[in-house]
């Protein structure tokens, strides 16, 4: 007979999925938007720790997107023709989710580190001959970012899913959230050095993440979303330029989307793209003075997902800029690497209790 | 026997010819259709009309405009049930003295054991063809899957049916290793795939409209119409938005929601004040002290049966609405009833056994488990458990394949056609079973009863006369079903089961004051309880060709483990048949693509 029995199929592993895969973390970088499934909702409590890998190699910062354009306005000019930008960044921080009112709601903090390089090209004439492409400058930098907090709260869709049936009940549907994104400029930054991993600046976002569920089952191997997230980047003033002066950036945009599908229970994919117009800016006071236009360019890529284990996450990202072989066009392609691990008391206990999930 | 069949089938032909030119009543008035609707695996208290909280708006206005009978009895399986219904006899004699997956290797080859419905019995199909009707059936049909059994040879000028027991709602997916497809017929021929967008409620609906239609535009005769809903049956499958619409409405538990129905069916009147709720089995626990994840987790089970039944609702309110807008609602007489009691064993996972090729089979077909969201969906096996069997059968002990009133008393809703003397809405006790339905219809269509012995008793006297009852205090009923034993005499019942679900020793009880099977009496009235044994040994068993099981379906509940292999199987015996199930083809030359209908 068929008796009351905490190892029937509903029970048995259902706890897996309390928590959803959706907290691969931010690259946390105005010019990098965020992961698929970032802003999937989670059981309130929920902790997490978020590192993530990223290679970059082009001819802008994706940590500061306002540096590096098609004027190569930040390095000084002379005999250059082209600039390349390459880096190894890690991000590593923490998150948890937590309710406000019935809302659900979570912040999250991260720090970047790394180092990056730059290298100026141009032409060197030497004899008769004429060579282009000619590495002519040289800046290198390492060490600590500046740290960067996220905040978000639903607007609509799903409430707080402050108790486990909820939980285990989540389907977005459709659900929107306000986000808040503020980096504070405590990182390395050395206005002597041409490139630095600190951007002295403020910066900050204010956005609408929305997920759309397509399909009408959110569950492992079933789940697939189209998600976007329009937003508005807010940029305070480098008073302390490389070259000297000030550089005052107006608002930039930018939009992220995503189209994920499950291929598998533990296996999802996703198809990026993501939009960056970063502000206008002007600089003044120093060697550099004058307005420029900020950049402008589009990226697609794709992410590989899965669950590695009940507590951690792992996905693997590429996206390159797009209608990018213009003179002065924004290049930029990255691979990331992401692991997060992610734990709540609720779902620890059962776990030492014996539940297998 | 077949020749008694064929020789019936002649007389009856030529009274029925008679009767048309004999009777100009017959010939210039329209007979009444008859439109008959089961539910499968539904419980007694499974529609709102019986005190569910589940919302079956249409089935209850029908229950408005009829009676609702709380008495009706089914048998504890739905091929007996069904034989019992088409045959108007005792489901051991016609064939299904079991369903073919629980046979026990002593009643293998008996004659009455071929788990359908043998050839030589009249089903009412053939009963009400005969008497000028065109008949349907569109469904589950579950009475026999060779040429000779299926509803074109029995008697149906239109169907489309699934031929087996159980199966996905969405595709011809079935349980077996070796029996992997479900298949269907379609006007008398094997189909080689299910139309497009088949779910099989509103297929089978679609399809009875389309049969309707057909029927209104050509010679619009009266029909014979059984809707045979697959629906609530396991598995669990249905579309949104019906899939969600119970979320979190069975959190509070089985045992209060047990509680609210056993209230509401006080408040109806559906069942007397003096009724006690059954005890709750002994292995499943008060759901008040489980913890609210499990209780949502146990509860999406209710929630899914529950959209199951909404959903069945739905659409039969779509051939309600058709009959009406025909002007034939009036004409029509419709009866609507579950075939027996809630599913609460556990089936699927003992037919999928861990380790067996058909768990293989789950593992590739089935596997869609571990998140309550997947529930309800094409690749997910959700079946209730026994809390929530109990729920439906409220407030009977039992479920489905016991002779406990909650396996075999079932939900019974008959709105008469016109010109019955009856008071709409009301609530009437009469000891009545399914086999009486044919035995009614034969008396409607002055027939007389084709196929021998039978206990069955027509309505026809109570439905045209309210002061009129169908069974007096002396008759008697009996049932068995892997050796789940039963006989009631007027409102004394006496019971028989294996352990654990008894001690295989006979109880008495006094349904006049205990319907919940509480109290056995049978010390205090010892003589009764002799009278009814002796009925049950010497004229139910033997007239009705009952063979006990030496093996049964429930031997192993009582450990809660696999089924029991160690000993008294010999080497070919295959127990339990269940396991070891067998594709059947047809033949090619009776296969055919499905009919695309799809009715709005």
């Amino acid at each position: 007979m068929k008796g009351f029995n905490m190892k029937t199929p509903p029970l048995k592993s259902m706890m897996k999925y309390l928590i959803g895969t959706g907290l691969i973390v931010s690259t946390s970088a105005s010019a990098i938007t965020l992961p698929p499934r970032f802003y999937e909702r989670t059981l309130l409590g929920v902790e997490a720790i978020p590192i993530l890998g990223i290679s970059f190699n082009g001819n802008i910062n994706p940590f500061d997107p306002t540096l590096g354009d098609n004027s190569n306005s930040h390095i000084p000019q002379t005999g250059i023709d082209d600039i390349h930008l390459e880096g190894t960044m890690a991000l590593a921080g923490y998150s948890i989710s937590f309710p406000i009112q019935d809302r659900s709601a979570r912040i999250a903090y991260l720090q970047p580190i790394g180092n990056m390089n730059v290298t100026a090209t141009g032409q060197v004439t030497s004899g008769r001959s004429t060579i282009s492409n000619v590495p002519i400058q040289y800046y290198s930098t390492n060490g600590v970012g500046d740290p960067f907090f996220e905040f978000t709260i639903g607007l609509f869709g799903t409430p707080a899913m402050d108790e486990l049936p909820k939980a285990i009940r989540y389907q977005p549907g459709f659900q929107m959230d306000l986000l808040l994104d503020l980096s504070v400029p405590i990182g390395e930054y050395d206005s002597s050095q041409a490139i630095n991993m600190g951007t002295n600046r403020f910066w900050g976002r204010v956005g609408f993440p929305m997920m759309l569920q397509l399909g009408d089952v959110w569950a492992p191997s079933k789940r697939a979303s189209l998600e976007i997230l329009p937003a508005v980047t807010w940029y305070g003033d480098n008073d302390d330029m490389y070259v000297g002066g000030t550089q005052s950036t107006d608002l930039g945009y930018s939009l992220g989307a995503h189209l994920t599908y499950d291929l598998s229970q533990h296996v999802w994919i996703s198809l990026d793209y993501s939009y960056v117009k970063s502000g206008d800016y002007e600089n003044s006071g120093g060697a550099n003075d004058g307005s420029f236009d900020g950049q402008d360019f589009s990226s697609v890529g794709f992410t590989v997902a899965t669950d590695l284990t009940r507590n951690l996450n792992a996905s693997l990202g590429y996206q390159t800029t797009i209608n990018d072989d213009g003179p002065g066009k924004a290049q930029m392609s990255t691979f990331s690497f992401n692991l997060t691990y992610y734990w709540a008391d609720i779902l620890d206990g059962l776990s030492r209790t014996g539940f297998k999930f | 026997m077949i020749n008694k069949r064929k020789n019936w089938i002649l007389t009856s032909l030529m009274v029925g010819a008679s009767l048309l030119t004999a009777s100009p009543s017959f010939a210039e008035v329209k007979q009444p259709n008859i439109l008959i609707i089961t539910a499968d695996d539904m419980g007694f208290s499974d529609i709102g009309a019986f005190g569910s909280e589940i919302q079956t708006p249409t089935i209850d206005a029908i229950a408005n405009d009829g009676l609702r009978f709380n008495n009706f009895y089914t048998n504890p399986l739905c091929t007996p049930t069904r034989t019992s219904l088409m045959s108007g006899v005792d489901h051991h004699r016609a064939g299904a003295g079991t369903m073919s997956l629980f046979t026990a290797p002593n009643q293998k080859g008996k004659e009455g054991y071929e788990g359908f419905l043998r050839e030589e019995f009249v089903t009412l199909g053939d009963l009400m063809k005969n008497a000028g009707y065109t008949t349907f059936v569109s469904g589950k049909w579950d009475l026999g899957r060779f040429p000779e059994l299926i509803p074109r040879a029995r008697g149906f000028d239109r169907d489309f049916v699934m031929l087996d027991d159980h199966g996905s709602h969405y595709s011809t997916l079935a349980m077996w290793a070796h029996a992997p497809e479900l298949q269907f017929t379609e006007d008398g021929k094997y189909l080689t795939e299910l139309p497009d967008n088949y779910y099989s409620s509103r297929t089978y609906t679609d399809k009875m409209l389309s049969f309707m239609k057909d029927n209104k535009k050509n010679d619009d005769k009266p029909f014979f119409a059984f809707l045979s809903y697959q629906a609530p049956h396991d598995p669990l499958h249905v579309d949104e938005p019906w899939r969600s619409m119970y979320q979190g409405q069975y959190d509070k538990g089985w045992s209060a929601v047990r509680l609210a129905r056993y209230k509401k069916q006080k408040e109806l009147g559906i069942i007397p004040e003096f009724t006690e709720l059954a005890e709750r089995y002994w292995y499943v626990p008060d759901s008040e002290m489980l913890a609210p994840i499990v209780r949502a987790a146990l509860g999406r089970e209710m929630e899914l049966y529950a959209g199951l039944m909404t959903n069945m609702d739905h659409h039969l309110n779509r051939v309600i609405q058709y009959l009406k807008e025909t002007g034939e609602y009036d004409n029509t007489m419709i009866l609507f009833f579950g075939d027996n009691g809630p599913e609460g064993n556990g089936t699927f996972e003992k037919i999928t056994t861990f380790g067996t090729k058909n768990y293989i089979f789950k593992a590739r077909n089935w596997s869609d488990v571990g998140d309550i969201r997947l529930q309800g969906t094409e690749n997910n096996y959700t079946e209730l458990d026994p809390g929530w069997a109990q729920v439906s059968a409220s407030p009977f002990f039992g479920h489905k394949d016991f002779a406990f009133e909650g396996g075999i008393r079932n939900a019974l809703v008959v709105k008469p056609a016109k010109g019955f003397e009856f008071k709409p809405g009301s609530i009437r006790s009469d000891f009545m079973h399914v086999q009486d339905i044919f035995v009614t219809l034969a008396e409607m269509t002055n027939q007389k009863f084709p196929n021998g012995y039978t206990q069955a008793k027509s309505w026809l006297a109570m439905l045209n006369d309210p002061s009129s009852k169908v069974r007096t205090a002396d008759d008697w009923f009996g049932w068995e079903s892997g050796n789940s034993r039963a006989l009631r005499r007027g409102n004394w019942k006496i019971s028989n089961n294996i352990k654990p679900w008894g001690d295989g020793t006979w109880k008495l009880y006094n349904l006049e004051k205990d319907l919940s099977e509480r109290y056995d009496v049978s010390k205090e009235n010892p003589e009764i309880l002799k009278e009814l044994v002796n009925i049950y040994e010497n004229e139910y068993m033997v007239k009705n060709n009952v063979i006990l099981g030496d093996r049964t379906f429930h031997e192993s509940d009582w450990w809660n483990g696999p089924l029991r292999f160690e000993s008294g199987n010999n080497e070919g015996d295959e127990y339990p048949p269940g396991l070891y199930k067998r594709q059947w083809v047809p033949p090619q030359e009776m296969m055919a693509e499905p009919k695309q209908v799809e009715e709005k």
